[in-house]
């Protein structure tokens, strides 16, 4: 999927990265070539050049007036000779100065090869020079001949003639040279102008050489967006489908294991039992993969909540080993736990997973030995207390390639492992990543046949806490009435037989219309909530019992087992949530928490604690209306009792208290609950006497224990 | 270059100090050079007349540049033309100068005093022949200042000077 972005996104930026070179490079060299055609266009000698040509063309104009002028002179009337003389002489003097103006050299350097021309100052130079020595003698006062005058004069004639020439041939030449200059300086310009645009152009492509640039990133990057939206879809799709997976599977395993618990506790010779386990504990595994499965999808998908909060480190830990424990002792391994006894604050339901898993990992991968649960307290970098938690097995050890590997998703250590272990290969990972996202880290020391060691360092904080409140946990008798609404046969079975067994009294219903039905009809302590059922499904029928103002219990029960889920189920008016497959363990803990009254009874009360009972009148009672019959009574006994004392304060010095304590007096004695009965009648004489009686004691009486005879 | 024309200034005050009456002396030798218009000290009716000596004797300068009408740098001596106007006492802001073949160009009086100027009589330490361009050659220090390097100066640079006439 992000295999073309991934392709394509090295070659562009070379690309670009060589197309930028180049544009600079080729701006630097049009840069360089516009700053030399500027300085050949503004050389000084150029300026000095052209004018020194106009000045030969002017001087070879003068040269040519200059001539004629002498020429005028020698032809002028003699009148007085001295002057004529001075005039002449000056006037040749002059056109003398001229001819330097006009050196061979000049003319080269500055009209090029013009050899023709160089001949032709030559020899009007050579003429000019020539006629010196007439001149220098005229000067000198030696006046010349008829003759000489006129050899003279066809000289100056001849000179003027070929000086004339020569201007011709100067400005043909420096117009020649113009036009050729002018061409030059054009082609400059051309030069020029093209450098310019070559430069405006590169200016161009690298202003737009990143908006392209620019575009392309864009690009990629709606790209990827649209990648990740894809693959977060495909995982949206692959939750879904894991969390229908998992209905899928827990249903048939409610089923499963809930019947093998119920066959657990008929009587079986050892053969079978060993069998039910066998199915129990394969139906047990199964749950535990499918909770693998889950968590990890949920960890993917972010849906994990933590819930952090304070609690007894050693207690957590206690559960776990106590948990734990009977797996290691089945596999004949010595389980050590330490742990100090201080509070902490992280999440404890994650930590607990994190411990079972790792410990379960110990177990599973060590076949003789010992394993180690330690505990401590560190200090994280920070100054912030830190969590340690090491898990050390003396099981088949890792080598370090495998190692690398370990908390990959859906990989064990090593293929083998699989065939020789089990599981999905999803624990560590899933560890990993709960460590991760409460900011530990989890580190692992192993060596091949000897052992490993898994740390894991948990920031948290850490107060020390006392010693560890005793935590009995009584084998508790219930009683209550309990209403189970759900519409699978099995489930229904499975149910109902778990809680008889939990001493409940059952009545099953269909479905959501149903139960609505019943509990307008009958009284129940308690009722079980499927959620999909056909007709009414649990959350529409909790919601309508609530409307109806029914305060009864529920719990929900559900093969979904998403947080999502929960939350539904405590919106709609649910107390509680049990996730398929039920277990009688699932079912107790929720009774436990829904109700208390319902398992206020202690196996072997102490004597303190009974209320004084009228043992020969419960005799008389159970024998004509059997025990259960009994039971039940005395629950209802102590609902109403709570219902009249209540009635007796609200009503306090009234003939409603009167009323109320003589029906709880009566009612106590009938059960034989002699106490109550006295104290009851002891409070109605005082009411009657107009006095406020002390409702504290009876109060205190009611709600201690009841003792009730033994079931059989 | 302000020194020069100070120093320049002091000198001919001081040459003219003693003829201040009569404005300005006599020339000795041949007259190369007559200076006519707007000037306050005459020799010869309204015309200021100078040989050789009177103009060498001026504050003056050597300009070694280069040159349109010469190959390579060339020396040229002279008065400086802002030593000729002091002599003369002249007080137009434009010179009209001729040369022996009535060629004729307008200098600004600006010129001679901002550019220094002179009016060479020398080339290489030797008097300039009419047939060597002199007696009197106007050159500008075309080194020393690249702007004088173009055509208006060219032309002002005259040569085989006779006359100025300040207006």
């Amino acid at each position: 999927m992000l295999r073309p972005a991934g392709s394509a996104r090295p070659r562009t930026p070379i690309v670009l990265a060589i197309g930028r070179v180049l544009l600079v490079a080729a701006g630097a060299a049009l840069l360089f070539n516009l700053v030399q055609l500027f300085g050949l266009l503004n050389e000084r000698g150029r300026a000095q050049q052209e004018a020194a040509r106009e000045d030969t063309v002017w001087a070879a104009y003068q040269l040519e007036r200059e001539a004629a002028k002498l020429r005028d002179e020698l032809e002028e009337e003699q009148g007085d000779i001295g002057a004529w003389i001075e005039a002449v002489t000056q006037h040749y003097d002059i056109l003398y100065s001229r001819t330097g103006l006009l050196s061979e050299g000049q003319l080269a350097a500055r009209f090029g090869q013009a050899s023709e021309l160089a001949a032709q100052v030559s020899l009007l130079r050579d003429d000019i020079v020539g006629l010196a020595p007439s001149f220098d003698a005229m000067m000198a006062g030696i006046a010349p001949s008829e003759a000489e005058l006129a050899a003279l004069d066809r000289k100056v004639h001849g000179i003027t003639d070929r000086a004339g020439l020569l201007l011709i041939a100067t400005n043909t030449r420096h117009s020649a040279v113009k036009v050729a200059e002018r061409a030059e300086v054009k082609g400059y310009y051309e030069q020029m102008a093209l450098s310019a645009g070559g430069l405006a152009s590169i200016l161009g492509l690298l202003i737009i050489l990143p908006i392209l640039q620019l575009r392309q990133i864009r690009r990629i990057n709606d790209k990827f967006h649209r990648a990740a939206l894809d693959a977060e879809a495909g995982s949206r799709a692959k939750s879904a489908f894991l969390a229908t997976m998992s209905h899928e599977i827990r249903t048939p395993l409610n089923g499963i294991l809930g019947m093998a618990d119920l066959l657990a506790d008929d009587r079986l010779d050892p053969g079978q039992r060993q069998k039910v386990g066998v199915i129990r504990s394969a139906g047990d595994l199964l749950l535990d993969v499918i909770n693998d499965i889950l968590d990890y999808s949920k960890l993917e998908s972010g849906a994990v909540e933590f819930n952090v909060s304070s609690f007894r480190l050693d207690e957590l830990v206690g559960v776990v080993a106590e948990m734990m424990r009977p797996r290691a002792q089945a596999k004949s391994l010595l389980f050590e736990v330490s742990c100090p006894s201080v509070n902490v604050t992280t999440d404890p339901v994650r930590l607990r997973q994190i411990l079972i898993n790792l410990v379960g990992n110990a177990i599973k991968f060590t076949e003789a030995g010992k394993i180690k649960l330690s505990t401590t307290i560190g200090e994280a970098p920070g100054g912030v207390s830190c969590l340690e938690i090491s898990v050390t097995d003396t099981g088949i050890g890792m080598s370090e390639a495998t190692i690398g590997k370990l908390f990959r998703e859906f990989e064990q250590g090593d293929p083998s492992i699989n065939r020789r272990f089990g599981g999905t290969g999803l624990g560590l990972a899933i560890c990993k990543r709960l460590i991760d996202t409460m900011g530990g880290v989890i580190e692992v020391t192993s060596t091949v046949g000897e052992g490993s060691t898994f740390l894991i360092k948990l920031p948290c904080e850490v107060a020390t806490a006392g010693p560890a409140a005793r935590h009995e946990q009584p084998q508790l008798k219930r009683s209550g009435r309990v209403l189970v609404v759900e519409d699978n046969p099995v489930n229904q079975q499975v149910a109902e037989g778990l809680l008889r067994k939990l001493g409940m009294e059952v009545t099953v219903a269909d479905n959501g219309a149903d139960a609505i039905e019943m509990v307008r009809a009958q009284q129940f302590d308690l009722i079980f909530m499927d959620m999909q059922m056909p007709v009414m499904d649990g959350l529409s029928a909790t919601r309508a019992l609530r409307a109806e103002g029914c305060r009864i219990p529920i719990a929900g029960l559900t093969a979904n087992a998403f947080e999502s889920d929960r939350a539904d189920c405590l919106a709609a008016g649910m107390d509680d949530f049990v996730s398929k497959p039920v277990t009688r363990a699932k079912l107790e803990e929720t009774i436990v928490r829904l109700l208390p009254d319902a398992t206020a009874q202690p196996a072997l009360p102490t004597p303190e604690q009974v209320v004084r009972v009228d043992k020969a009148q419960q005799q008389s009672l159970i024998d004509e209306l059997g025990a259960d019959m009994y039971r039940e009574l005395v629950q209802q006994f102590h609902a109403d009792a709570i219902d009249l004392m209540a009635e007796a304060e609200a009503e306090a010095g009234s003939a409603a208290e009167i009323r109320a304590l003589h029906s709880l007096k009566g009612m106590a004695r009938t059960l034989g609950f002699s106490a109550i009965g006295d104290l009851a009648a002891a409070a109605e004489d005082t009411a009657r006497e107009g006095r406020k009686p002390n409702l504290g004691n009876l109060a205190a009486a009611i709600g201690q224990p009841m003792e009730l005879p033994s079931a059989a | 270059m302000r020194f020069a024309l100070l120093a320049g200034t002091a000198l001919a005050i001081f040459a003219c100090t003693p003829a201040f009456a009569d404005a300005l002396a006599m020339p000795a030798g041949k007259v190369v050079l007559e200076v006519s218009g707007k000037i306050a000290n005459t020799n010869d009716g309204a015309t200021a007349d100078f040989d050789m000596d009177m103009l060498n004797g001026l504050a003056g300068r050597a300009i070694v540049t280069n040159s349109p009408w010469y190959d390579g740098p060339r020396t040229c001596n002279g008065p400086l033309g802002s030593a000729l106007l002091e002599a003369v006492g002249a007080s137009g802001d434009m010179l009209k100068v001729t040369a022996l073949n009535d060629y004729v160009t307008e200098i600004p009086v600006s010129d001679f005093l901002d550019n220094a100027a002179i009016l060479a009589t020398t080339l290489d330490g030797e008097p300039m022949s009419v047939r060597e361009k002199g007696p009197i050659f106007i050159i500008y220090p075309f080194d020393e200042q690249p702007a004088l390097n173009n055509e208006t100066y060219y032309g002002r640079s005259a040569w085989q000077v006779k006359s100025i006439e300040v207006y």
